[in-house]
């Protein structure tokens, strides 16, 4: 045997420091089962333009970022739009005052109020459900109407990323939001047009279908308390349930702000958990969800991934606590490679990012724990990053009002 | 009349006055003493004649002296002379003591010249001070008791300073027949001592009967109040409680402390010289608090023995019973058996003592089961040129001189051993043992597990599990020794056979993690390995210097090499997996392997320059399969292969490459379509907001 020879069957054992288990080979396999499809995504390019109006539920937003926000509406060129600020946000209201919008000051504190009353207040026939802090691209009212040439689609939805990232955490909510809109929400719109949530911060619907929905929306309930968050995974449930289909189309781009500091991002992520629970038992417990098996599956698999996620750290635990310091060099590398492919939609748009894949990879571990917790706290109803919360059933402010002269 | 003559007169007066009174108390008290004189005269034969008659009525022909050398005595009236007047009386009493005094001056020379001694006999109790009889009181039998003795002896021999609190300042002698009783009525008995031996307070019975029952038994040092400091462990004048010759002592529910002599003279000075500060084992026996002796027989039931010199001893006693007792905090040794037989323990701990927690010696055999051991500074359970010596259920914790000790031990078993965390080594076999078999034991922790020293024959360990030793699990240097069905893990060294060691036989042996499995020294003769298992150790499987080696089944997965060898050996049936290098021969000699399957990471057989091995009818499966300086010869049924594909690493990278060809795909798919961007508004005013070299985090407020 020569010595290339030699060298390359020794090198074919190193295959065998690769630390993929049996679990792992089934994860890669579920993730496979999402990206291969997720590859065949395309966005909907049909020349189909119907009358948008946007609906903004505001509340203490940052002054500059509304601004911002309001003017890349404007520049969509949309129907309408129509702000529903809470009474005791003077400083958004003043700010609302310098452009021409449609302003609802609303007494009820709550998302959800101020979302029916916006949409209650349109007259077009698509409504676009806006967060205060997203921004729109110049083309956004344009490409999110493309989808709706299919008169079975009930609700499109957009790519979000971070308005520019600044910070380890923004960074890695940015890359959770690519591997988002590049796995989960592309495979499930090629497979059977079932996307699970259509992000509140940009979500476009019929408003016809949104009249529909009102009453289910305003009374979600689960295990007897009635809901306050997850708004946006409420109505994408609804019109799926209805028998609609829901959309993402990735070329109409939004952005918007994203927490930067450790408390703010977990409780933000908590509350995303629960919302995600909440929703998604519901749905495994119903019919009309296993009409779209490929939505189905992502929901199953999205759960039992809290829990399997865990068990790669406990190697690495009970290996650096024996000392196999070639094995935690092993999984450690592996942990990083592995991830790398599994998000390289956003390396290629950010390469940069492949250095913080490591932080990434810790802050997964969070937030499997987060989620598992979400699982035991699911019947909390907080917004915990906003000072409103259910009490006896009814939503109320948590906090003091705001005030100001102008933005 | 004038002044001067009424002065006079009154002088007059009071003269005569005094005079007067004064003749009248002379008379008085003449009349009294004339009184006295007289009644004492007359009533003095009445009262001689009651003492004879008393004496006659409560003598007792049964006392006698158990001392060996010692004629027996009698004591009361002798039969025959008429007892009439009191001057026979008298003289017979007289005559009674004197006996009583020469009986009891040798004894009290026997019993080691104490400063005090009350002998109980059955119908008397001499109080003698140094070899002086004070008193000699009769008494109508039965029970002793301490209230009765400090009511008739009283203070400083024996006192009640408080209800239920007795203090003894005297050495007590129970006589054959008596019995005594301490508790309830006494809740406290006080032992005192001083610093000369001669001023320690102990009792004895011999062929008597002692009970202690309830009783918190101590010593206290002399001049003390009741309650006050204990006479300090190296005074010699300690306190302590003998049964002996044939006596019966019974302890229940009761504390025992501060008892027990300390080593005197050349056992002192050799207790100092040994390593563990022990005296010999002939000195420990008068040191404990309490000794059932030569043919005593009793029970301790519910004690408690602290702070004693030796916490008890059992010396050629019959049947005695220990049942739940705790022997804590010895100077020395906890429990001391020599020479005893019938003896029963059951629920026994002892604990934290300055030596061994029991020393089992003397003749046997015994069967001694339900010892627990923690804590002690030397051994746990010590047994000492024991035959038939049968241990079960035995625990050690944390003892510093090693678990359980056989030495010079011969057809001795040891049966459910738990050992924790004793120091040294958890099991030691030494000092020319024979034929000791030892099963189910648990070893956990310590230096060493099990150590079968040289000069031992025929050991076997069957069923043990020995985990977690910082050095070594089983060491073998005896010979017929055999380690069957047993686990050795977390050691670094798992199995060592050396030295002199022969005919060593390891047989369905597991051995899990440390660095290296099984080692065998050049100097070993005859050594087989049949069905080991070793997995996960960091270095070798088997390393074997002994050129006698013979291997048989088993499995080795894990490691540098499998099987490293300086000395010819037999190797059958053995399957090596998961190794850098199989089999490593690296001396002269010739190498026979048969039946072998092995898996390598880098070479299946290597030689060095000498050494030779046949192969016959096996599978090497390496990349490089045969390869060295030496020679390796093989039949045409051994197969040579590459190894089998790791597929889980292949699929690995399979999954890597694939995610990699999918974003390809993606990318040409995809085109290149203009990006979205933010709008313009929005980009100038970020740049205004921050600039370039700004940080901006957390200048956004975020509200969801």
């Amino acid at each position: 045997m020569t010595t290339w020879q030699s060298t390359f069957w020794d090198l074919r054992y190193y295959l065998a420091f690769l630390p993929l288990g049996l679990l792992g080979l089934i994860r890669w396999t579920c993730w496979l089962i999402r990206r291969i499809p997720a590859v065949l995504y395309k966005p909907a390019t049909a020349d189909y333009r119907l009358p948008l109006s946007v609906v903004v539920p505001v509340y203490q937003e940052d002054p500059v970022i509304f601004a911002l926000a309001i003017e890349s509406w404007l520049a969509n060129e949309v129907d309408a739009i129509v702000l529903v600020i809470d009474s005791t946000d003077l400083v958004c209201q003043a700010v609302a005052r310098r452009y021409p919008v449609t302003v609802i000051i609303t007494e009820v504190p709550g998302k959800r109020d101020a979302l029916r009353k916006g949409w209650e207040a349109c007259r077009t026939y698509l409504v676009a459900l806006v967060d205060s802090d997203t921004i729109w691209a110049d083309d956004v009212a344009v490409e999110v109407c493309r989808p709706f040439a299919d008169p079975r689609v009930g609700g499109v939805g957009t790519r979000q990323n971070v308005y520019q990232p600044r910070g380890f955490l923004q960074r890695v909510n940015d890359m959770y939001l690519d591997y988002r809109y590049f796995d989960d929400n592309a495979a499930q719109t090629v497979m059977g047009r079932a996307v699970s949530c259509l992000s509140g911060r940009t979500a476009v619907y019929r408003r016809k279908l949104l009249l529909d929905v009102s009453h289910d929306f305003m009374t979600e309930t689960f295990l007897g308390v009635p809901c306050m968050s997850g708004d946006d995974k409420r109505l994408t449930t609804l019109i799926l349930e209805r028998g609609h289909l829901t959309y993402m189309q990735r070329s109409a781009r939004v952005w918007s702000t994203f927490p930067g500091t450790v408390p703010l991002f977990i409780r933000q992520r908590l509350r995303w958990a629960r919302n995600t629970w909440r929703s998604d038992l519901r749905a495994l417990s119903r019919r009309w969800v296993w009409h779209h098996p490929f939505l189905a599956y992502t929901m199953m698999d999205k759960a039992v991934s809290s829990f399997t996620l865990l068990v790669s750290p406990v190697f690495m635990t009970i290996a650096i606590v024996e000392r196999n310091w070639f094995f935690v060099c092993c999984l450690a590398a592996w942990w990083w490679i592995s991830r790398s492919m599994k998000i390289l939609p956003h390396l290629v748009r950010r390469p940069s990012s492949f250095f913080l894949v490591p932080g990434f990879v810790f802050i997964s571990f969070m937030m499997a724990l987060v989620k598992i917790s979400a699982l035991l706290t699911i019947r909390k109803q907080r917004w915990l990053t906003r000072q409103v919360q259910v009490q006896d059933g009814v939503v109320v402010r948590t906090g003091p009002a705001r005030s100001g002269t102008s933005a | 009349m004038t002044v001067r003559v009424r002065r006079s007169l009154r002088a007059m007066v009071a003269r005569l006055t005094w005079t007067m009174a004064a003749m009248c108390s002379v008379t008085a008290m003449a009349a009294v003493a004339v009184v006295c004189v007289g009644g004492f005269a007359l009533a003095w034969p009445a009262a001689a004649a009651s003492a004879a008659a008393e004496a006659s009525r409560t003598a007792s022909p049964s006392g006698t002296v158990t001392v060996a050398q010692l004629p027996a005595a009698r004591l009361g009236p002798r039969p025959g002379k008429p007892d009439g007047s009191p001057t026979t009386a008298i003289q017979r009493a007289r005559e009674d003591f004197a006996t009583a005094a020469s009986l009891d001056k040798v004894i009290w020379a026997q019993v080691g010249e104490p400063d005090r001694l009350i002998i109980i006999r059955a119908t008397s109790v001499d109080v003698i001070q140094n070899d002086t009889l004070l008193i000699h009181l009769p008494r109508a039998g039965g029970i002793v008791t301490f209230p009765w003795l400090a009511l008739k002896i009283g203070s400083p021999w024996i006192s009640m300073p408080n209800p239920g609190t007795a203090v003894l300042s005297a050495a007590l002698l129970l006589s054959p027949g008596t019995r005594m009783r301490v508790g309830p009525d006494v809740r406290r008995l006080f032992l005192s001592g001083g610093t000369a031996r001669a001023s320690a307070s102990w009792i004895r019975c011999e062929q008597a009967s002692l009970t202690i029952s309830g009783v918190a038994l101590s010593s206290l040092r002399a001049g003390n109040q009741a309650g006050g400091q204990p006479v300090p462990a190296k005074w010699g004048g300690r306190p302590y409680v003998y049964a002996a010759a044939g006596a019966r002592l019974d302890v229940t529910g009761s504390t025992v402390s501060d008892l027990g002599e300390p080593p005197s003279g050349q056992a002192g000075a050799l207790a100092s010289a040994t390593r563990s500060g022990a005296p010999p084992a002939s000195a420990r026996v008068v040191m404990a608090g309490v000794i059932w002796g030569r043919g005593s027989t009793g029970s301790a039931v519910s004690v408690r023995f602290e702070r004693n010199q030796v916490g008890l001893a059992l010396v050629r006693s019959v049947g005695v019973r220990l049942r739940n007792v705790t022997v804590e905090n010895s100077v020395f040794d906890g429990l001391l058996l020599r020479g005893d037989r019938g003896t029963r323990l059951t629920g026994v701990i002892s604990r934290s003592n300055g030596g061994s927690g029991m020393i089992i010696s003397g003749a046997g055999p015994r069967h001694l089961s339900g010892l627990i051991a923690a804590a002690n500074a030397a051994a746990g359970v010590s047994a000492v040129t024991q035959t038939g010596l049968v241990l079960t259920g035995v625990r050690t914790a944390e003892d510093g001189g090693g678990g359980v000790r056989l030495v010079g031990c011969m057809r001795c078993t040891v049966s459910d051993l738990v050992a924790v965390g004793d120091g040294e080594t958890a099991l030691t076999i030494s000092g020319a043992s024979d034929d000791v078999s030892v099963t189910g034991a648990n070893l956990d922790g310590g230096e060493t597990g099990v150590t079968i020293a040289a000069g031992t024959k025929a050991v076997t360990l069957r069923g043990a599990v020995v985990t977690g030793f910082r050095r070594l699990g089983v060491g073998i240097a005896g010979t017929g020794v055999s380690v069957l069905r047993s686990h050795i893990s977390g050691s670094p060294v798992a199995v060592r056979v050396y030295g002199s060691a022969a005919r060593i036989r390891l047989s369905s042996v597991t051995v899990r993690g440390g660095v290296d499995g099984v080692i065998v020294t050049h100097t070993v003769a005859s050594v087989s390995l049949s069905d080991v298992t070793v997995t996960g150790v960091a270095h070798n499987g088997v390393t074997s210097a002994s050129a006698a080696l013979r291997m048989s089944g088993g499995h080795i997965y894990g490691g540098q090499v499998g099987i490293s060898l300086l000395a010819p050996a037999d190797i059958t049936g053995v399957d090596i997996d998961r190794v850098v290098i199989g089999i490593h021969d690296r001396a002269p000699g010739t190498v026979d392997a048969s039946q072998i399957h092995v898996v390598a990471e880098r070479y299946g057989i290597k030689t060095d320059a000498g050494a030779r091995v046949d192969l016959s009818d096996s599978v090497i499966r390496a990349p490089v399969t045969l390869t060295g300086a030496g020679y390796i010869s093989r039949d045409s049924l051994t197969v040579l292969s590459l190894p089998p594909i790791p597929w889980l690493g292949f699929t690995a990278i399979t999954a890597v490459l694939l995610a990699i060809t999918l974003q390809t795909i993606h990318l040409l798919r995809r085109g290149s379509p203009r990006a979205p961007r933010l709008p313009r508004h929005a980009r100038q005013q970020y740049a205004e907001d921050f600039g370039p070299g700004t940080d901006s985090h957390g200048a956004l407020k975020v509200t969801n």
